[in-house]
């Protein structure tokens, strides 16, 4: 599990970049929630990595591999940002809302399990 | 155009920002304290010994016995320096069986209902032995939904995923069914040894171990917690294995099983005199019972090779400790992490 969490953190990490940047349909986001729910992901799972990881085993300087592809996704959003709606277009605005809101319990899972 | 510009600065310091935040977050994971004082060749030893099972490290205290003869090494610690024992805790509750033997309190085949609130439930049948031995057919913990999921919610905080009370113990024991009476590490059985020790005393564990054991031995320094606030001011905390920080452990009513604190010098004072036949309920070191690829095991204590040993763990401490009566070389090995200490307790047994 310590190390599955950084694969995890890689994993998310590597999905945010290409849903920043790509326009292919099975990655590009169809609306500015999902785009900041995928970074918000990635964000969790660093979370997670940093605390599961057994960093006295491995060099802490990994952590810094995930972490840029964080920030190359960032970087990638905010150029994106103006050419996307709020909310996916055609579905049904609960729908988007309770998508937000399961991501947000999850990230409140993963704060009170690994932060504080 | 300037529009572009604008969104490609905004852009680039959002990646800055979120690159800043992730440098200032970049683990740090404890490493083993340049602060080091004791005996020159044993300090090399242990670090040659421990660079082959790297993870994280922070205080460490070894000690070497010899006959007469103790070698230590610490970094970052004293010998006054306190740690977690964790399970070497249950050395102390096999000593306590053997002592109350001795006593005339209890027999080895008294019965854990005649002592403890357990009805006419299965585990009511078990044996003082059988739980010294891990023989019991009890499992290493009660299982359940809620225990399942508080222990790995305890896990992934670095919190102490015990503390239940005394009747809350007798209802988990009142609750499991009995396996194949073979050995199975149980840290269950060693809690309800321990507070049926207790009240066959007609006293609580934490003062039964200070009465019998360690204040007999001198052990000053030594106790056995039951909630954080019967810490010593001041008591450490330590690192899991990942260098997370961890929080204390002491266990509540499964203490018996793991909770007591010491030092390196009680630990070497409990250590030799169990080497040397002078503790209290030392007959718990005999091995009267095979265990597994452990070997054999007396009330607690495992024989393997020749090496009688117990090791411990909680969340943010190891221990290891062990003697050979043949070649009189003792060894006690405390550490503030949750890195295996086993390897190293072992290697620093063979005899030179």
């Amino acid at each position: 599990m310590e190390y599955i969490s950084g694969f995890v953190a890689f994993a998310f990490a590597a999905a945010f970049v290409a849903s920043a940047f790509s326009h292919r349909p099975s990655f590009a986001p169809r609306s500015r929630l999902e785009l900041v729910l995928t970074g918000l992901d990635a964000a969790a799972a660093l979370v997670l990595a940093r605390a599961m990881m057994p960093w006295g085993e491995v060099s802490p300087l990994l952590w810094l591999v995930p972490v840029a592809a964080v920030a190359a996704g960032a970087f990638g959003t905010v150029l994106r940002w103006a050419h996307l709606p709020g909310l996916r277009v055609g579905r049904a605005r609960w729908r988007s809302v309770l998508y937000g809101v399961l991501h947000l319990a999850m990230y409140a899972v993963v704060l009170f399990l690994f932060v504080g | 155009m300037r529009r572009q510009k604008k969104l490609l600065v905004a852009a680039v310091a959002a990646a800055v920002a979120v690159v800043a935040l992730g440098a200032a977050a970049i683990p740090r994971p404890p490493s083993l304290s340049a602060e080091v004082s004791g005996d020159d060749a044993l300090v090399a030893e242990v670090r040659a010994l421990l660079a082959e099972s790297p993870g994280a490290r922070d205080r460490l205290s070894v000690a070497v016995i010899d006959g007469d003869e103790v070698r230590t090494a610490a970094f970052g610690a004293t010998d006054a320096t306190e740690y977690e024992i964790g399970s070497v805790t249950k050395t102390i509750t096999g000593s306590l069986l053997a002592e109350a033997i001795d006593r005339g309190e209890v027999t080895a085949d008294t019965a854990l209902g005649d002592l403890l609130d357990l009805g006419d439930s299965a585990a009511a049948s078990v044996t003082l032995e059988e739980l010294a031995t891990h023989s019991s057919g009890l499992p290493r913990l009660p299982v359940s939904v809620g225990s399942v999921v508080s222990s790995i919610v305890a896990s992934y905080r670095g919190a102490d995923p015990y503390g239940s009370t005394i009747a809350e113990l007798e209802a988990d024991a009142r609750g499991v069914a009995l396996g194949e009476k073979e050995f199975l590490y149980s840290n269950l059985g060693v809690a309800l040894l321990g507070q049926a020790l207790a009240a066959a005393a007609d006293t609580d564990y934490p003062q039964l171990a200070e009465e019998r054991v360690l204040g007999p031995l001198g052990m000053d320094d030594s106790y056995v917690p039951t909630s954080p606030a019967e810490l010593r001011a001041g008591a450490p905390t330590g690192y899991t294995a990942g260098g997370r920080p961890s929080d204390a452990w002491t266990l509540g009513a499964d203490a018996p099983a793991g909770s007591a604190r010491s030092t390196l010098a009680d630990m070497v004072a409990y250590t030799t005199a169990q080497r040397d036949g002078s503790a209290p309920g030392v007959s718990a070191t005999e091995p009267i019972a095979a265990a597994g690829e452990s070997g054999e095991i007396g009330f607690a204590w495992l024989t393997t090779d020749g090496v009688t040993w117990h090791n411990g763990a909680t969340g943010g401490f190891t221990s290891w400790i062990g003697f050979d009566r043949e070649s009189g070389r003792a060894v006690v090995v405390l550490n503030n992490t949750g890195g295996n200490v086993d390897d190293l307790g072992f290697a620093l047994m063979e005899v030179e």
